[in-house]
């Protein structure tokens, strides 16, 4: 029997999420975008009514299932159900947002049992505009006790996804290399 | 019908340096096993460098970074052959992976009646850039640094570590630093060259270049401020920047982020020689991210376990899907 695998992608509205599931997605992803009715949150004409969906298939018929959270916080609900068994998250924040750590908390808190297994990860899009830097996220997550990896990412290039999915399964494999492991 | 004379007698076998850009560990692990085998039977005797500045440089031809090294090699006039991983070029210019010893040799052989009369790339001794840039950041009272590259300057302030630099740090930019020597001067309080030095220049983060100058200028040493046996974390991820996505990397940075281990652990948990690791090591340093750990190692490391792990056989197949090296 075939089995499925979920990886979801999460954060505000324009962050990029759609973008960085077709970016690696065998199809193209499956989202029913819409004209954006809220050009107070974003000015982009268009925007994902519910989840966006792509694959990924895998060796021996299994498959890695990819999905783009609603970014409206009122759904915060579904994100939470959609954690569950989830192998994990890529959070993208938009550097240009008035206030991208006030954001991104938003978005840590709600998928933080992810965060708590180290299987979170962030990516930080148009870094090189605003004026929080990496270094400014990476310190506002070490203070509250996280220790995901923060990369500047342009996910409209494949390689930047693959580098926040690289480092995510790097984090998962260590958690269980040292989990079935005893101390050094 | 011309028939080439064999080396001349008259000219002494030389020591000369390979180094190779942009593959995979393996590859690089690969290409010194090979040259290990090669002991007298080429021209001139050959030894790996971990640096870029040798007489030979393999290159993956596919590799952004790799490319711009070689574009600002050739641009320097330093007498350098560089051999890339794939091409149309003769067999004696072109190196594939797995490298055979057959292969191996014609190139090396080629490169010799290249580089003769060329002065050979002086492997003095002397002190990496890595460590020199380390040494000169730990100077007590160090406010900034200049570093000059070229005929562009720049400051690096030592507490902030951003850098004023007249160009931005980009792939091309990190290249060519990477691919020359860098003086280094240190400047303390006061010093009237901490107003005059590239004055303008928009400041920028330095990690990028220092990670680079880190996995790429280590000189295969590890700092001295790095005793082994010493067990280390990591304070928060490394910017990888133009260096980019590499496993191994990826890999340490998650072990070190999770718990705290010397170099043989770090290789011993990851799979990767240690001589990888060290380079990482020496990289995370000199951006600051790694941290002493008070515990001292007592007890010789464990290797990988092989337990069974909800995730571990799926983790694996998400890799090859998309090409990515798995743990060894
Ligand atoms: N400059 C830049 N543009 C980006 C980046 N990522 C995405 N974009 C662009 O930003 C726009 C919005 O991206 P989407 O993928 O639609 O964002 P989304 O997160 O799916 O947005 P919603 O569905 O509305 O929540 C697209 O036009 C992308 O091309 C980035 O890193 N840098
Ligand atoms: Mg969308």
């Amino acid at each position: 029997m075939s089995r499925e695998y979920k990886l979801l992608f999460a954060g505000p509205m324009g962050a990029g999420k759609t973008t960085a599931i077709g970016a690696i997605s065998d199809h193209a992803p499956i989202a029913t975008e819409a004209l954006n009715s809220d050009l107070a949150q974003h000015s982009k004409t268009h925007t994902t009514v519910g989840f966006d969906y792509g694959e990924v298939a895998l060796d021996g018929g299994d498959r890695l299932r990819l999905y783009g959270m609603p970014g409206q916080s009122r759904f915060d609900f579904v994100w939470k159900v959609a954690s569950e068994g989830a192998l994990g998250v890529v959070l993208l924040a938009d550097n240009t947002r008035p206030d991208p750590l006030a954001d991104l908390a938003v978005y840590v808190e709600a998928f933080r049992p992810l965060a708590d297994a180290d299987a979170m990860v962030i990516g930080i899009g148009r870094s090189q505009q605003g004026t929080t830097s990496i270094d400014d996220y990476a310190h506002w997550l070490s203070e509250r006790g996280h220790a995901a990896p923060v990369f500047s990412v342009d996910v409209r290039r494949r390689d930047d996804v693959l580098l926040l999915l690289e480092a995510l399964l790097s984090q998962i494999e260590t958690r269980e290399l040292f989990a079935t492991s005893s101390q050094p | 019908m011309n028939v080439t004379a064999g080396p001349s007698a008259s000219l002494r076998p030389q020591l000369r340096r390979i180094s190779a850009i942009g593959f995979d560990w393996r590859a690089e692990v690969s290409l010194k096993e090979t040259l290990a085998l090669l002991g007298g039977k080429t021209t001139d005797r050959w030894q790996y460098t971990e640096d870029l500045v040798a007489d030979v440089l393999v290159y993956d031809a596919g590799n952004a970074l790799a490319q711009a090294v070689v574009r600002r090699q050739i641009a320097s006039g330093h007498p350098c052959i560089c051999i890339p991983s794939t091409g149309d070029a003769g067999d004696e210019l072109v190196l594939r992976y797995p490298f055979g010893a057959t292969r191996l040799i014609r190139c090396l052989d080629y490169a010799s009646t290249r580089l003769t009369g060329q002065s050979a790339a002086t492997g003095d001794g002397s002190d990496s850039v890595c460590q020199r840039l380390d040494v000169a950041m730990r100077t007590p009272g160090a406010e900034a640094l200049v570093l000059r590259s070229g005929n562009h300057e720049g400051l690096l302030w030592v507490a902030s570590q951003r850098i004023a630099w007249p160009v931005s740090l980009d792939l091309d930019e990190c290249a060519r630093i990477l691919a020359g020597d860098v003086e280094i001067e240190v400047l303390h309080r006061g010093d009237a060259k901490l107003k005059s030095t590239a004055a303008g220049a928009a400041l920028q983060s330095a990690e990028p270049l220092l990670w680079a100058i880190g996995i790429a200028r280590s000189g295969g040493h590890p700092l001295r401020r790095l005793p082994a046996g010493q067990r280390y974390r990591l304070r928060r991820w490394p910017d990888f920047g133009v260096i980019g996505r590499r496993s191994a990397d990826l890999r340490c940075a998650a072990l070190l982020m999770q718990r705290a281990l010397s170099g043989t652990e770090l290789a011993s948990f990851s799979g990767l020689p240690i001589g990888v690791v060290q380079v990482f090591l020496n990289a995370a340093a000199l951006c600051g991210v790694l941290v002493a750990d008070a515990e001292r190692v007592v007890m010789p490391a464990r290797g990988a376990a092989s337990g069974r792990s909800p995730f571990g056989s799926v983790l694996h197949r998400i890799r090859s899907a998309f090409a990515m090296t798995s743990a060894a």
